[in-house]
């Protein structure tokens, strides 16, 4: 069982409501994904149109939800995101995301740790979102942050693991749940990095952009548990030169 | 014992307010949880802002608008 703060997961797959069609799908492919952690974003109500309402079927389906304050530009944005969002859920759960510059969405690595120290202190359970920078994330696991999320490749790119070198330094390192997220575009992509002993991963475009984003959820679920169940298993070495698996007994050659 | 409604008469004074900037016109005596009603919001489902200060829903009740107050409501949206 994955354990963050003081909540227990038996699923290591985590996803996010963006990008679906329709409430409905994104529902039942959050539902056959097996995710009990599902991510949610804020912002100003329109009065015209109201809200998605997709609140409450997400709360009925028993999900955790995690809010994000993404929009934040800065850690004063990002602290007051997160205080909305605990007003609003009544969590202090919250998943830290400060990237100014919308072309790539990289996190802003400076505005994170402060942010971090300061929701830290609040009492939040804070989720940062990073860059996969081994130097970063421990100094957000010393002030307090209740696990890390490296990115694989820019958010919603479908890239992969672009970052996989740095990732597997951060799994070493750590002594806080690492979440790969951003960037994971293929089931297979999330069994390698639970195969590197990432403690779960979070996905939302590669399921919600697929053509049957139902069926990918499940794709998703078991690629999760595959990578995980090999990483228990232990992988074998990575060798630089060809190793015999027959007996090289040179008897073709008598 | 019965619980009298206020009365509102002629003599009831509309305030002006800011919602999600734009104008609304409201009673005086309306506390932050009736404006939300009077506005078909989902009290629930929402943070409330008030000139820049998150307003607890612990506090909407005894919290009555005031002319030109600002307040921007929030709400959870779908995203990663």
């Amino acid at each position: 069982m994955l354990k963050i703060a003081d909540h227990q997961f038996s699923s290591r797959l985590f996803t996010g409501t963006g990008k679906f069609s329709t409430s409905a799908l994104m529902l039942e492919a959050i539902t056959c994904s097996g995710s009990e952690l599902v991510t949610m974003a804020m912002k100003r109500l329109d009065l015209k149109t109201g809200s998605d309402d997709i609140l409450a079927p997400l709360l009925s389906s028993g999900v955790k939800l995690l809010p994000n304050t993404s929009g934040a530009r800065n850690a004063k944005e990002a602290v007051f995101a997160a205080e909305l969002a605990r007003e609003i859920l009544d969590t202090n759960w919250i998943k830290l995301e400060i990237h100014p510059d919308p072309k790539y969405l990289m996190p802003d690595p400076i505005e994170t740790l402060e942010a971090a120290k300061i929701l830290c202190d609040k009492g939040f359970v804070v989720l940062p979102y990073v860059h996969a920078d081994p130097v970063l994330c421990r100094r957000l696991e010393e002030v307090g942050c209740a696990g890390v999320m490296p990115l694989g490749s820019p958010i919603g790119s479908n890239q992969g693991l672009v970052t996989e070198t740095f990732l597997k330094m951060i799994i070493e390192q750590a002594r806080v749940p690492v979440i790969v997220d951003a960037g994971i575009g293929a089931p297979s992509q999330a069994t390698r990095a639970m195969e590197l002993g990432a403690d779960a991963v979070l996905v939302n475009t590669a399921i919600a952009s697929s053509r049957d984003p139902v069926a990918m959820g499940r794709c998703f679920a078991a690629a999760v548990q595959t990578g995980r169940d090999a990483y228990l298993a232990g992988l074998g070495h990575v060798l630089s030169v060809a190793s015999e698996t027959s007996p090289l007994t040179g008897f073709l050659n008598d | 014992m019965t619980q009298n409604k206020p009365e509102h008469t002629a003599s009831e004074t509309l305030i002006n307010i800011m919602l999600n900037d734009e104008h609304i016109s409201v009673s005086s005596d309306s506390n932050i949880s009736g404006l939300l009603q009077q506005q078909g919001i989902a009290a629930n489902s929402v943070a409330l802002v008030r000139n820049g200060t998150v307003l607890p829903k612990s506090r909407w009740k005894e919290t009555l608008c005031r002319t030109g107050d600002q307040f921007e409501v929030f709400a959870l949206v779908a995203g990663g």
